[in-house]
């Protein structure tokens, strides 16, 4: 009976120190999916992507710039993928992978000018495995490749495979970039 | 008793230092950062004393106000006079340090962020600049840019005038809100040609504290709000551009004035009730704020003040006392924090209490001289 009483108030007491320690981190999301290529009115969401680039000036907000694009272009993709819209979904996927590309050249930037990139580069490492994990699944997930016969118009060989590679390679690389710093 | 104002000034003004963020040394100078350590530790370590004097201070401004207005053609036969005590008490106030509110130091990080770093202020947060030294004493630094355009771009002057050093950029910040004071006493001067309005506006110890000693560029808006305003209403063409653009000018400095816009379509209104409607409406957003803001700002209180200092003083004494008794409790909500170090707790009641205790008892005092009169 001591025992089991000495285990609850140490229990308690245990319970009381811990439950003021939070283990709870917020994971990096990607943004939720807006209106996707196809929609009569996704021209207007790239257009606005265009205004924005001006916008966005200065080097460090360049860099948010073009993670937000590459974020989103992304989602996009995985999103048509998954609809077997692989034309569509493959232009995002070069998109995506384009903006990815465009973050190491503006943290260089940044850094040239004295401002101290720690923050962002480890959001942009957080990014950057959320970016490989969906990429490697949309591998899984997708064929090699597709043959895109539209009605009317000759087809086009989409090589999906190489496309989500090249998006893994650039994100690999930007990720040891941005390890090796 | 003026030279008592000028005294109340200058202890403000060197007082001011002990409240200085621990993070910031503003002197490598020996002898002065021992004096200003000293004071902090007195703000700081004595701080029922230091709300105590702070009271003392602005029931003292209180009583000077009410003095000067009341005694104001025995103590100022010339306007000239009075405009001389008042450019004094501004460059003695101008080097105080901004002692109730950390806003200045918003000003400067923004202005830094996008003048020095060359960043948009609306998408970069200076945060994000982590190794920026202005970080160590700047708070809502996880903030993008709080306010409009205007502002934005008129920061660059104080900012170039700062040259990079701390305390000449506070200083520069302090002069720029003290040009928007003494233009938006000008205008009032100009408009009224009566010193009582002037007196209500300059020497209210809310606009003296929050504009003169903690800088709040609230002022700003306002005197291009009531300049913009005023040169609507004329009647040549020119001057009705120069007015409509200034107003939106004052709209891009904070947006509070927004609320404003619908009386651009009310062309026939007399410019007394322009004015009274404006305060009213800013009264109103200052109200409705509070809730959302879940804090009622004294500062906020420049934006209904200014426009009250237009309306003719005989026919809206009432209107002006309310406003003055309002003011003092406004600045009495600084004193529970001053004294405990802490918002929470009892404070949010004791804040609440210090702002509707003076409206109070100018509310019964003001019912019990109706009672007398009538018997």
């Amino acid at each position: 009976m001591r025992g089991i009483l000495h285990c609850l108030v140490i229990s308690i007491f245990l319970s009381l120190i811990f439950s003021h320690l939070s283990c709870v981190r917020a994971a990096y999301t990607l943004p939720y999916p807006s209106y996707m290529p196809g929609n009569r009115l996704y021209f207007i969401s790239r257009i606005i992507d265009q205004i924005n680039r001006w916008w966005y000036f200065g080097s460090v907000a360049q860099t948010k710039y073009h993670l937000g694009l590459s974020d989103k272009y992304l989602v996009e993709a995985k999103t048509l993928y998954e609809y077997k819209q692989y034309l569509l979904g493959t232009d995002a996927l070069r998109r995506s992978t384009k903006e990815f590309h465009e973050i190491p050249i503006n943290i260089k930037r940044a850094q040239s000018e004295g401002k101290d990139m720690t923050l962002l580069i480890v959001k942009i490492s957080e990014s950057a495995e959320v970016h490989k994990t969906i990429l490697m699944d949309m591998r899984v997930d997708n064929p090699e490749t597709f043959q895109w016969t539209p009605e009317k118009e000759a087809s086009t060989d989409l090589k999906i495979h190489d496309e989500i590679n090249n998006g893994i390679a650039t994100v690999t690389k930007v990720l040891e970039e941005l390890i090796k710093q | 008793m003026m030279y008592l104002f000028l005294v109340l000034c200058l202890f403000i003004a060197i007082t001011s230092y002990g409240f200085i963020d621990p993070n910031l040394i503003l002197t490598s100078v020996p002898i002065v950062h021992r004096f200003i350590s000293s004071l902090s530790n007195v703000v700081y370590q004595q701080r029922p004393v230091t709300a105590g004097i702070f009271f003392t201070v602005l029931l003292l401004l209180f009583f000077l106000f009410r003095h000067v207005f009341i005694n104001q053609k025995r103590l100022f036969p010339k306007p000239v006079l009075f405009w001389k005590w008042i450019v004094i008490a501004v460059l003695i106030l101008v080097f105080s340090y901004p002692m109730l509110s950390y806003d200045l130091f918003n000003y400067m990080t923004t202005a830094k962020v996008t003048y020095t770093y060359r960043e948009n202020p609306y998408v970069v947060m200076p945060v994000e600049i982590p190794n920026d030294i202005n970080l160590a004493f700047t708070r809502a630094a996880n903030k993008v840019a709080l306010y409009g355009p205007t502002w934005i771009l008129m920061t660059w002057f104080p900012h170039a005038l700062g040259a990079g050093n701390i305390w000449r950029t506070i200083i520069a910040f302090k002069l720029f809100t003290a040009i928007g004071y003494l233009s938006m006493c000008y205008l009032i001067w100009r408009i009224t040609k009566n010193m009582k309005n002037v007196i209500f506006f300059s020497l209210n110890p809310l606009i003296i504290i929050e504009t003169l000693v903690s800088g709040h560029n609230d002022i700003i808006m306002m005197v291009l709000a009531c300049t913009g305003l005023l040169l609507w209403k004329k009647k040549k063409f020119w001057n009705r551009i120069t007015g409509f653009f200034i107003f939106f000018l004052s709209v891009f400095t904070k947006g509070a004035t927004l609320v404003l816009v619908p009386l651009l379509f009310f062309r026939q209104l007399t410019k007394e009730r322009l004015m009274l409607i404006s305060s009213c409406l800013l009264f109103l957003i200052f109200i409705m704020v509070a809730p959302i803001r879940e804090e009622l700002y004294p500062w906020y209180a420049i934006w209904f003040l200014s426009f009250a200092a237009f309306l003719p003083y005989p026919k809206y004494a009432l209107f002006w006392q309310f406003c003055i008794a309002l003011s003092l409790g406004l600045e009495l909500r600084h004193v529970p924090y001053m004294a405990m170090g802490y918002y929470e707790g009892p404070g949010p009641i004791l804040r609440t209490m210090m702002t509707v205790i003076p409206v109070a008892v100018w509310g019964i005092w003001y019912a019990i001289r109706i009672k007398n009169n009538k018997d």
